[in-house]
């Protein structure tokens, strides 16, 4: 699938110059993002849109064309594909089709099933691999190709790197919502790939987890899906990348009613959801239940190395969002109380205020509010070093008297001063809202993991802690 | 290819060839006194007798079922008044004949089962059994097959996990609802033809004593 995220040249037909447009956004990204390849829109009545020269057809294009994107009204299809047949019988370049327009098959009307049918016709005989149709397409922000038409609102330049996050959703709305939230994070997250495969008229969930599993730069895999025809493939195919790298998957259809829209939606027949629930536990897979949960999960795991164990100590500057995130532990399924040494707790002592609470209850401190930065690095760093200690919960409040940027800084120092093989993960958690978004964006720009709520980052912590002690058991097994 | 769904006695059997303990059970076909006499002697007492009939589903509501036989006589007593209520019940009812079986003493009702998911092939079921069982939804499932490390997270998601810490009084055996598994999910690798194993209750017991299969039904994907 190389030439589909590294093609050489993109023909768009569908291009527009009205800039509310799909046509218009798919090609502004491009642009935006700098794409260095050659990008050729098509529509019949322009010249030229965005700087790119514009063509009438795509066989009139005379360049290499490894990739086309469908973007325009799907009744328009047949017309596309004589034109395409007529590129391939001269040309025969075209390897990929992303076909983004929604009403074909997924409607379950003939003409919609017809229109697919139309697609597939001419892909199959060119031997023309095909994502889609009803899909946003494919972002590689490595190569910098992004065939979509979503606007994020936040300009490109603010992003850092491309994370090793690659994001596949069976929906294009939910993709999107994806990416924005993403985006809108205090530090933009920039997805590694992006695929939206719609109704999986050729390529679908197996064909992009087998290119995924060897492709260096993706580290986690994140789904969205509502079902999936072939649940023994998928579930073998999970099976084996599960133990390289972590796969998040949201699933929808939990309720019965939810299954019965999923399988009006995308056309795919959902199966019992009970049933994925089981596999994805047995095979590795983590599930999560909200789109903030799925995010969370990703970052953590990309940014962060995994536990050793289950033991989660909680180290906290305030004692209500202490006590809140103490029940948010104690409900996780994986997460245990470390017991710290009695030197761990001495130095614990002498490193806060005399008021602070150490260790009462067990794998729990508060070094009240009144601590001050070097209070919170120099007690974090005691925690992280003692070897009954897996992962941390950190909390924080930030009171006006904290100054944020110097506690931000002092932490990321210490972060980078722990040597990489004794490295463990900690969420932090900067509470909360706008207030603190210059610490966190500062923590985040360095790799750290933040959130703004404590019940989030026990979420990514037991996430985190059920994948590395499944990757345990079945290092163990062989 | 049709399903073909075994009578309990056919079931049990085949758990029994499989390592799992079933209630021990006789077919009487005649109800004479040496039939009487042989089977009270393997089975001992109290037993229970109930008809065997594709054509009578529902036993108690036909009177055919007697519990807590103590004697001969009482077996034999049973055995005419079980043959009478099913041709009261249905004239033309086909029947194999009475079953007699060991009345086995109420412990912890367990279920343990196999069902066939259409995408993901034969899934493994365990959980509290019993009469609550679809009140309750106290079950975990995993697809077979299942390591001893699924089984083991599998009764972890069931109150039966809590069960085998002890509860009043009694500690179950986690070791061997484990076992059972791992025997029903070997069991379903070995015949892929299996499509359906329904063991409610699987009944344990806090002493010591074995659990055991009280009621099966097995149905496997037979050629026409």
């Amino acid at each position: 699938m190389k030439k589909l995220f590294e093609p050489d040249g993109i023909a768009i037909a569908g291009a527009s110059t009205n800039p509310t447009k799909a046509g218009y956004v798919a090609l502004r990204n491009m642009k935006e993002k700098e794409y260095p390849g050659k990008v050729y829109p098509i529509n019949p009545n322009e010249t030229e849109i965005l700087g790119y020269k514009c063509y009438k057809a795509l066989s009139e294009i005379e360049g290499n064309v490894d990739l086309v994107v469908l973007i325009m009204p799907a009744r328009l299809i047949y017309d596309i594909m004589d034109d395409f047949d007529k590129r391939m019988e001269e040309k025969h370049d075209v390897k990929y089709i992303v076909c983004a327009a929604a009403d074909y098959a997924e409607t379950q009307t003939e003409e919609g099933v017809r229109r697919q049918a139309r697609l597939m016709q001419s892909a199959e005989k060119y031997g023309v691999r095909v994502i889609g149709p009803n899909c946003i397409g494919v972002i590689d922000n490595r190569t910098k190709v992004d065939t979509t038409f979503v606007d994020t609102g936040v300009p490109f330049s603010e992003f850092g790197e491309p994370t090793g996050i690659t994001f596949i959703s069976q929906s294009g709305a939910l993709a999107s919502a994806v990416l924005m939230e993403g985006a809108g994070r205090v530090f933009p997250v920039l997805y590694n790939k992006f695929i939206s495969i719609g109704n999986m008229a050729d390529i679908d969930f197996v064909d992009l987890l087998e290119y995924l599993e060897n492709d260096d730069t993706t580290k986690v895999i994140g789904m969205y899906m509502e079902g999936y025809r072939d649940g023994r493939k998928l579930a073998e195919t999970l099976r084996r990348i599960t133990a390289k790298k972590p796969v998040v998957i949201l699933k929808v259809g939990r309720s019965e009613k939810g299954s019965k829209a999923a399988n009006s939606h995308t056309g795919s027949m959902a199966g019992a959801d009970n049933v994925y629930d089981a596999m994805f536990k047995q095979y590795g897979v983590i599930r999560v239940d909200t789109i903030d949960e799925l995010i969370d999960t990703m970052q953590a795991l990309d940014a962060l190395p995994l536990p050793k164990g289950k033991n989660h100590f909680l180290y906290s500057q305030a004692g209500g969002p202490g006590i809140y995130c103490t029940d948010a532990i104690a409900a996780a399924k994986n997460l245990e109380t470390p017991l710290v040494s009695e030197e761990t707790k001495e130095r614990l002592r002498a490193s806060q205020l005399p008021m602070a609470n150490i260790c009462s209850p067990e794998g729990y401190a508060d070094i009240t509010a009144s601590a001050s930065v070097a209070n919170h690095v120099d007690g974090l760093r005691i925690v992280l070093e003692d070897d009954a200690v897996d992962s941390v919960t950190f909390i924080t409040v930030v009171p006006t008297f904290l100054p944020q940027i110097e506690l931000a800084n002092a932490l990321v120092e210490m972060e980078k001063s722990i040597p990489e093989d004794r490295k463990k993960p900690v969420y932090y958690c900067v509470m909360a809202g706008a207030y603190t978004a210059p610490a966190r964006k500062i923590m985040e720009e360095n790799g750290l993991c933040t959130f703004n709520t404590p019940d989030k980052a026990v979420k990514a912590a037991d996430n985190m802690t059920r994948y590395a002690l499944y990757r345990a058991r079945k290092a163990g097994e062989e | 290819m049709a399903l073909k769904a075994y009578n309990e006695i056919e079931s049990a059997a085949y758990l029994a060839e499989n390592g799992i303990c079933t209630v021990k059970s006789r077919i009487l076909t005649e109800g004479s006194a040496e039939e009487i006499a042989a089977a009270a002697a393997e089975l001992g007492f109290p037993a229970v007798m109930k008809i065997l009939s594709d054509d009578i589903l529902h036993k108690t509501d036909a009177g055919c079922v007697v519990l807590n036989i103590r004697s001969e006589e009482e077996m034999a007593a049973a055995y005419e008044k079980i043959m009478a209520n099913a041709l009261a019940f249905r004239a033309d009812a086909r029947i194999q004949g009475v079953v007699a079986e060991q009345m086995i003493p109420s412990g912890l009702e367990a279920l343990v089962g196999v069902s066939t998911d259409p995408q993901f092939g034969q899934v493994l079921m365990v959980g509290l059994g019993g009469v609550l069982v679809e009140l309750l939804k106290a079950v975990s499932l995993r697809v077979i097959p299942v390591s001893r490390a699924d089984a083991e997270e599998m009764l972890d998601e069931t109150p039966l996990a809590q069960a085998c810490k002890g509860l009043r009084g009694s500690v179950y055996n986690r070791e061997e609802i484990i076992d059972i598994l791992m025997k029903v999910s070997a069991m379903v690798e070995k015949d892929p033809a299996i499509r359906e194993i329904d063991i409610n209750p699987l009944m344990l017991y806090g002493d010591g004593r074995p659990a055991t299969a009280v009621d099966a039904v097995v149905i496997r994907e037979v050629e026409n």
